[in-house]
């Protein structure tokens, strides 16, 4: 018995120890801290700006960075700062929706393939072979291509084919985890196959994926902008930070960096933020293969 | 003789992926929300122009004998004709794959050149001061989006320092090489991220592996060491890695291309989009993937040639 409880017990000592050390872990801290304050900043914009993101003033166009507008004002006369303040709005959705959307159909999909194998894995990990054949760009602009541009169906491109890295990810781990004693033991209990997936494998191979959650976003936050600043993204007047360097790019010509460089700096920020906190997760979960 | 089985094995594995890959780019199709003929030809269309339209993208028969149509088509190497260009996609395709491979191979190569020194720095310094500095731009370089880094090159070594120019193609081998340079040194910068993480674990490995201490009990020096055991064991794991990040590497010069208007597929692609052009973006969709599979047998091939181990 006492073998049998080892891995459920194990992972419930892993989360209170996790709890724990949070400030010994630099990483977490510092990347959550990052993010808190670009969501602070997103939420508040209204209240720490006087204009709004998308009002024009074109006596004040191609303004270098000054008191009254601190990264400057675009070819519009619109505020920068307001425009990357209203921006990290969509700009964290890019990074959070699709890859919650992929996280819980591919863990799903992972799940299932990796407890029943036969066919159904076979079928799986076919299509895998096949997604994984195209650059994952190509696809998602193909699929914008046909559906469309703007922010939904980006984010439907994305859900597409993003699920596919956690399927593969779940799918090893649960191969491997469907063969322990405990779900030996849960089987011979005659626990349901639901609650046996659910209750006690998933909790237990859960963390990698976890963990690959955070590089997800920031690669989804990176391709979002990449597609928006091809224009397969959100459409104009939007804020929305590759947008915003697309339309700032034709004035590095005249030496107006602040267009581009600005909003680049904000992808760069949240890219960070969440790799740390990836980083730290990771660390911090590393606790559970010693125990 | 054994590595050519094994080259016919492999070919063998890929027949599904290949099917795959067709009933994908066939299917595209079926995504565009309502008449894709319609949507083409505007709502001011006759319905002679209609039906015609109609019956060459083949959309007047039912779905499984459009995909055998599709793939005799394929067989005989024809992508359909251009809206746009009124034009063979093959021959558009073909007009610009050059350019793109160019850009493809030279981003490899750069990606290689900066990643391995930099790895076996980190990885010879583990947990020192040069491998977390290492460690640090690596986890930066992976934040930053390419196509900004790319105009921050472009705001600097083109409009500031007028070394390197903003855009285009160049014409022979040298000039080409200079006009590509900044397109793929962005490229190289975000794959190299990745790669050195990869590739610095990946000499920490074997830096502990038994052959090593037998080295050094032999007595050989470090140099020799490095340069004949580690390096060389190394460099497998690069063939390796860069193969598998290929995917990365192609779709990273689709945005590059369209910063730098290098006349390759990805800008063909984007065009052809604000064009409605759905065949141009299913031919160009199928070459990307027909790229990704090449390189990866490819990688496969000289991983058999670099590693004696290798049997199969």
């Amino acid at each position: 018995m006492a073998t049998i409880q080892a891995a459920p017990a194990a992972s419930r000592a892993t989360i209170r120890e996790a709890s724990r050390p949070l400030w010994r872990n630099p990483s977490l801290l510092m990347g959550a801290t990052l993010l808190a304050i670009v969501a602070g900043l997103a939420i508040f914009a209204p209240l720490l700006t006087p204009y709004g993101p998308i009002d024009q003033d074109l006596l004040n166009a191609h303004k270098p960075p000054s008191w009254a507008h601190p990264f400057g004002t675009d070819n519009f006369g619109r505020d920068v700062l307001t425009r990357v303040l209203y921006g990290a709005r969509i700009d964290l959705m890019i990074g959070l929706v699709p890859t919650a959307i992929t996280f819980v159909t591919g863990v799903l999909l992972g799940a299932i393939a990796g407890y029943y194998g036969g066919k159904i894995d076979t079928i799986l990990m076919r299509v895998v072979d096949v997604a994984v054949a195209f650059p994952f760009i190509v696809l998602l602009i193909a699929i914008i291509a046909m559906l469309g541009p703007g922010l939904r169906n980006m984010f439907i491109a994305i859900a597409l084919v993003g699920w596919i890295s956690y399927a593969r990810i779940v799918r090893g781990e649960v191969l491997v985890a469907r063969n322990a004693e405990y779900v030996l033991a849960a089987k011979t209990l005659g626990f349901g196959d639901a609650r046996i997936i659910f209750g006690h494998v998933l909790p237990n191979v859960i963390t990698p994926a976890i963990v690959f959650f955070m590089s997800d976003a920031v690669l989804n936050i990176l391709l979002g902008t990449a597609l928006s600043f091809l224009g397969l993204g959100p459409q104009a007047p939007t804020a929305e930070w590759g947008r915003m360097i697309q339309e700032g790019r034709q004035f590095i010509v005249s030496g107006e960096w602040w267009m581009t460089t600005i909003p680049g700096l904000a992808i760069l920020v949240v890219g960070v933020a969440f790799s740390l906190i990836g980083d730290g997760l990771a660390d911090l979960l590393r606790v559970e293969e010693r125990v | 003789m054994d590595k050519l089985g094994f080259l016919g094995r492999r070919l063998l594995q890929l027949v599904p992926v290949a099917v795959g890959i067709t009933i994908v780019v066939f299917l595209m199709l079926r995504l565009i929300p309502g008449d894709p003929v319609r949507i083409i030809l505007g709502s001011r269309a006759t319905p002679e122009a209609i039906a015609s339209l109609q019956r060459s993208l083949g959309l007047d028969k039912p779905l499984w004998e459009q995909y055998i149509l599709f793939l005799g088509n394929l067989a005989r190497g024809d992508l359909g004709m251009s809206l746009l260009y009124r034009q063979p996609v093959r021959a558009l395709v073909l007009e610009r794959l050059p350019a793109t491979l160019w850009l493809v191979a030279y981003s490899a190569v750069l990606a290689v050149a900066i990643t391995v020194p930099l790895a076996i720095v980190a990885a010879r310094r583990k947990d020192r001061a040069v491998d977390q500095v290492i460690r640090g731009g690596t986890l930066l370089t992976l934040a930053m989006p390419s196509f900004w880094v790319g105009i921050i090159f472009m705001m600097f070594f083109s409009l500031r320092l007028d070394i390197f120019p903003v855009s285009g193609l160049g014409e022979g081998v040298r000039d080409r090489l200079y006009h590509l340079f900044l397109p793929s040194l962005t490229v190289a910068l975000s794959l190299s991220a990745i790669l050195i993480r990869s590739l610095r674990s990946s000499i920490v490995a074997v830096t502990l592996a038994d052959f090593v201490d037998t080295a050094r009990a032999k007595g050989l020096t470090e140099r020799r060491i490095m340069l004949k055991h580690i390096l060389r064991n190394a460099l497998i794991s690069t063939v390796t890695i860069l193969g598998v990040n290929i995917g990365f590497l192609i779709g990273g010069t689709v945005v590059i291309e369209n910063l730098f208007a290098i006349p390759g597929l990805g800008a063909l692609m984007l065009s052809s989009i604000s064009g409605r052009d759905y065949p141009m973006v299913q031919g160009i969709t199928l070459v990307f993937a027909v790229l990704v599979v090449a390189v990866n047998i490819l990688t496969d091939l000289t991983y058999a040639i670099i590693d004696p181990r290798v049997r199969l």
